[in-house]
């Protein structure tokens, strides 16, 4: 499997007035095609920063990102942008989906800023939707549906695109927890299919479903160690989420 | 290449459907904010339309001077500052007219106007204040005034200087009332002259109708009146021929006849039509030019509140441009979102405000005359949408920049 | 809640959103600029005009053959005949009317050359025949040397006053008074100079020459008529001297009751106030134009405060779970919409007296800024920040306090 994420002696340098505050003090971190790693930390553990980074929001101070193969950590921020677009699919805590516009088009956007034909952003949109288990809801608005629902379509954007990676930030942060192994499901799910799925949590029972646990503390790696993932059917919740949770 | 222009309208596309769904969203808010932009326009607009339809009624006031008609007179109708230089000059004398009439190769008709006023009286009416103008038969060439009722004056009446007249509208009117004036006497100073035919309506220019007028042959007017006076020769050119090629010849002709020496300046003057335009234009410039900046001050404060709104409306979705960003949106594509969207305001505003306008120019039209044209309406829709683009700039370029990773966190 | 609360609420919130305050602000600050640097401006251009158009002196009004015809004519016509003006109606005046002092006949010629040695003026002088008081009465006075005198009158002397214009072209170096001219080929002394007019409508008003009406009489001949000039006693009676001025002049004439003057009495008040009614109408037009771009910033006024309640309304439900009432939601909205176009309209007073000075500085104008204009400015845009402040403020102040605080 070839690489998808390679750091090497990563630094983050932040800089408040005259102080030099490190948020990342050389970080080197293989991910390769296919796996489901999560990032733990506390808070102030340099997390974050290492997930902007990662998700080419940010750029480091100094070392090396390669993207896919690609030379990221020296981009400008339209070409970022770009590899935002092409490679990588962000899942927010608190889904940032468009409040007035409908499932459609809020999966729809990604194709948009790619600009890719109408018709067949029509052919991804359903693709993405279904894969999410949401194609009977192509047309509803965001406050037509449950939290679990939000996010699902948060994800089916995400994937839209057919990213290289899924970011997703504290997934689960603002749903119940019947809704959170729903959704932890669905990214098992994508990892059974293939996708390369990192996952930024403080939750140890949400990272339990990854294969692979990054724990960073003062901006260096403390341990990085692979697990027996937890799976839907040995989960708490197993079985099929209920329906009758879906907004009115 | 190809690839870079289906992004920019698929991104302009985007930018349509986010600013509608922004402007629907917050319904007041758009309305106040077109609203700033509908009365700009409005203002602006009306200001063109009566500045436009003043400009088209002084050009129809004075359309019957003829436009290919110059007129050959002892002053210029605009003097300068060299008055004194015009004001010894000699008269324009029937043998000018003769001159021209016979070496003129270039002008279609030549006609020898000249004028005085008398008390006009039928029975016991008398009129005072009526035009009486010497004409020939050219008359009709050079104006567009035609008898309506009866003949005109004809070239037998000029030689044997005959007392006939044909009177304008007004006359007839307050002479004559119901009467046929055909075939009747009235008297013109001393002189007893005969009706021979009745004016079509002519109009006004600058409030002085052009019906208190009679019209009598030139030589009688010459004979019975006085020789001393000078002339207006009014000169038509052919079809086809360049009024400056005309001036050019009525020059050197005039010259001639008044036996000017190479070094002479000239001592007589050929007016025109298009001069009285430009002083027209001189004199009037400056106050619709400044009536033009202070209506366009109310669409400039339209444009600040616009400015404003977009301002809070990029502060309201931070979080929405971070989201956007995220996901692959380039900085132009963001700055377009907005300007898109102050534009599309800006436009809506331009159409509503041309809409009132046009209403607005038709209830003016009573007092004052506007006219709309359409390169005037294109012109208010395309100008609002400038001020679309000039005060979403900043808004726009200010959520452009926003950094993502603290828009996102803004919420 | 007090007034000094509301106060102090809404300073606060004005200045916590400083960019989104002052383009509010700007739009007053436009507005009420508009409005009195338009004002001040045509103030300026109608002073300007009074001075250019004052040819006569205060009180004088002119008793002329014909009316002063304005407008454009086309196809030379002539006037009714109308008798001259001759001496017999100057005495009538003097004789009759009590309330007039200083008549004075004058004729002129236009067009008059004037020489010096081998020097001379284009010819573009007016020469005046006229009387000690003509000078006066057409708003001269003697810059150096002397009038006309009584004596100069009786002998038709030689003798002529020039104007600063002629002045300075043909005597650059040397008083001109004591040399000889020659004004259209007959010679004379120059005894006085006028002072410099210096208008800059009205060119030729020191391109003057006067000489003993005598004497012009006896250069040109005894044909032209005169106009009289005369001066109210009174200036603040002229409609009467006037009146009887007339009565006197249609005995003189004798003109029968019902005949219709054959004489045409004008003053320069006249022309300042049909000036005046003209630009009445482009003033009335101006302040309607300038008025709207306040409008307009009460619209954005009114956008703008209805954003600040939407943003504050959980501050607005803690306000009224705290027992604020209605009033005093309105009170405070109210006060930061009022507050808000005060000082645009100070600034925009500051900003409008100094374009208007700025203007009339490139423009050459006496620039006085109306004192009414700041009035209205001040008065108006308070107007529009209490009329257009009301909705967003009532709106406010009926948020439902449950739902204000459930608010996100």
């Amino acid at each position: 499997m070839s690489s998808i994420i390679d750091l090497k002696n990563l630094h983050k340098v932040y800089e408040i007035g005259q102080i030099k505050v490190p948020a990342l003090a050389g970080v080197d971190l293989d991910i390769r095609e296919g796996e489901y790693v999560a990032i733990m930390g506390p808070s102030g553990s340099g997390k974050s920063t290492m997930m902007n980074i990662i998700g080419c929001l940010d750029t480091p101070t100094d070392g090396i990102y390669r993207l896919a193969g690609e030379r990221v950590d020296q981009m400008t921020d339209n070409e970022l942008a770009d590899i935002r677009n092409r490679r990588i699919g962000f899942v927010f805590q608190t889904f940032n989906l468009l409040p007035r516009a409908d499932a459609f088009h809020n999966v729809e956007l990604p194709l948009i800023y790619a600009g890719i034909s109408r018709s067949q952003r029509k052919e991804q949109v359903e693709s993405a939707l279904e894969k999410v288990g949401l194609a009977d809801r192509m047309h509803h608005k965001p406050n037509e549906l449950s939290g679990g629902q939000r996010q699902r379509v948060a994800v089916a954007r995400a994937l839209v695109n057919n990213p290289s990676l899924l970011l997703a930030d504290e997934p689960t942060g603002n749903l119940d927890s019947r809704t959170s192994y729903e959704i932890m499901e669905l990214f098992g799910q994508l990892y059974e299919g293939g996708n390369t799925i990192i996952l930024v949590t403080h939750e140890e029972d949400i990272a339990a479903y990854s294969h692979r646990v990054v724990r960073l503390l003062d901006g260096k790696i403390s341990s990085d160690e692979t697990q027996v993932p937890r799976t839907g059917e040995n989960g708490m919740f197993a079985g099929k989420p209920a329906d009758e949770e879906t907004a009115s | 290449m190809a690839k870079k222009l289906t992004t920019i309208s698929h991104a302009l596309a985007e930018g349509f459907v986010i600013a509608n769904r922004a402007l629907l969203a917050n319904k007041t808010r758009a309305a106040l904010t077109t609203l700033g932009i509908i009365i700009g326009v409005v203002t602006v607009t009306l200001m063109l339309t009566i500045i436009q339809g003043l400009n088209a009624s002084f050009a129809k006031q004075i359309s019957f001077l003829g436009s290919n008609t110059v007129y050959v007179d002892q002053y210029p109708w605009i003097w300068d500052d060299e008055w004194w230089k015009y004001i010894n000059r000699p008269k324009v004398t029937i043998e000018n007219y003769q001159d021209i009439l016979n070496r003129s190769d270039l002008s279609a008709a030549v006609a020898p106007l000249t004028g005085t006023s008398r008390p006009i009286a039928y029975r016991d009416k008398t009129l005072t204040g009526v035009q009486i103008m010497g004409a020939t038969p050219s008359f009709i060439d050079v104006s567009s005034t035609v008898p309506e009722f009866g003949r005109f004056i004809n070239d037998s009446d000029n030689r044997s200087s005959r007392r006939i007249c044909v009177i304008g509208q007004d006359v007839q009117n307050e002479l004559f009332g119901p009467l046929d004036p055909i075939g009747r006497d009235i008297r013109v100073g001393h002189y007893q002259f005969r009706v021979v035919g009745i004016l079509e309506k002519q109009g006004s220019t600058f409030g002085m109708s052009r019906d208190n007028t009679i019209i009598i042959p030139t030589f009688t007017l010459l004979n019975t009146f006085g020789r001393n006076r000078s002339l207006q020769i009014a000169v038509k050119a052919k079809d086809g021929v360049e009024i400056d090629a005309l001036v050019d010849e009525l020059t050197g002709i005039m010259r001639t006849s008044k036996n000017l020496k190479p070094q002479d300046d000239d001592n007589f003057s050929i007016n025109r039509q298009a001069a009285l335009q430009n002083l027209y234009k001189t004199m009037t410039g400056g106050v619709y030019a400044a009536g033009l900046i202070i209506g366009g001050i109310s669409l400039l404060v339209g444009g600040i509140g616009i400015m404003n709104i977009m301002l809070v409306s990029v502060t309201e979705r931070t979080w929405e441009i971070g989201m956007r960003k995220a996901i692959g949106a380039k900085t132009s594509h963001i700055l377009w979102q907005f300007l898109v969207e102050a534009m599309m305001i800006c436009v809506l505003g331009g159409v509503v405000g041309l809409g009132l306008a046009y209403l607005g120019s038709l209830a003016i039209n009573n007092v004052l005359p506007t006219s709309l044209p359409l390169w005037l309406a294109g012109m208010a829709v395309l100008f609002s949408a400038g001020v679309g683009i000039v005060f979403g700039i900043f808004p726009a370029a200010k959520a452009a920049r926003l950094d993502p990773i603290s828009a996102l966190r803004a919420q | 809640m007090n007034m000094l609360e509301s106060y102090r609420v809404s300073v606060a919130s004005i200045a916590g959103n400083k960019l989104r305050s002052s383009l509010t602000l700007l739009g007053v600050v436009i507005g009420v600029m508009t409005i009195i640097a338009t004002m001040s401006v045509i103030r300026g251009l109608n002073k300007m005009m009074e001075n250019e158009m004052s040819e006569l002196s205060t009180g004088v009004f002119q008793v002329q053959r014909y009316d002063v015809q304005v407008g454009m004519h086309v196809g030379g016509r002539k006037r009714e005949y109308r008798p001259h003006i001759g001496m017999e109606e100057v005495r009538a005046i003097q004789q009759n009317v009590p309330q007039v002092s200083m008549v004075a006949p004058e004729i002129h010629k236009w067009g008059v050359q004037i020489k010096y040695k081998n020097d001379a003026t284009p010819p573009n002088n007016t020469l005046f025949g006229g009387v000690t008081a003509t000078v006066a009465n057409n708003g001269h006075s003697i810059e150096n040397g002397r009038n006309l005198t009584e004596q100069d009158l009786q002998y038709a002397r030689s003798v002529v006053v020039i104007g600063a214009a002629i002045a300075r072209r043909l005597f650059p170096y040397r008083d001109p008074v004591g040399q000889h001219v020659t004004l259209n080929g007959q010679r004379a002394q120059v005894i006085g100079v006028l002072q410099e007019k210096g208008s800059m409508l009205n060119q030729n008003a020191d391109h003057v020459a006067l000489i003993p009406i005598t004497t012009f009489e006896r250069w040109f001949g005894k044909e032209r008529s005169y106009a009289i000039t005369v001066q109210a006693k009174d200036p603040t009676k002229m409609d009467k001297a006037i009146e009887q001025t007339t009565i006197a002049m249609r005995a003189a004439r004798g003109l029968k009751p019902g005949d219709e003057n054959n004489f045409a009495i004008w003053h320069s008040n006249q022309l300042v106030n049909s000036f005046n009614e003209m630009t009445k109408w482009i003033k009335i037009a101006a302040f309607g134009i300038a008025s709207i771009a306040l409008i307009v910033a009460g619209v954005g006024i009114m956008n703008i405060m209805l954003v600040s309640v939407t943003e504050r309304t959980r501050e607005i439900g803690v306000r009224k779970a705290l027992g604020a009432k209605r009033t005093s939601i309105l009170a405070q909205f109210l006060v930061e919409a009022v507050i808000l176009t005060e000082i645009g309209a100070l600034i925009g007073v500051g900003v409008g007296i100094g374009s208007a000075y700025l203007l009339g500085g490139a423009a050459n104008l006496p620039i006085s800024v109306p004192l009414w204009s700041v009035i209205v400015g001040i008065l108006f845009s308070s107007a529009i920040g209490l009329g257009f402040g009301t909705w967003p403020a009532w709106r406010a102040s009926r948020l439902d306090p449950i739902e204000a605080l459930r608010y996100e």
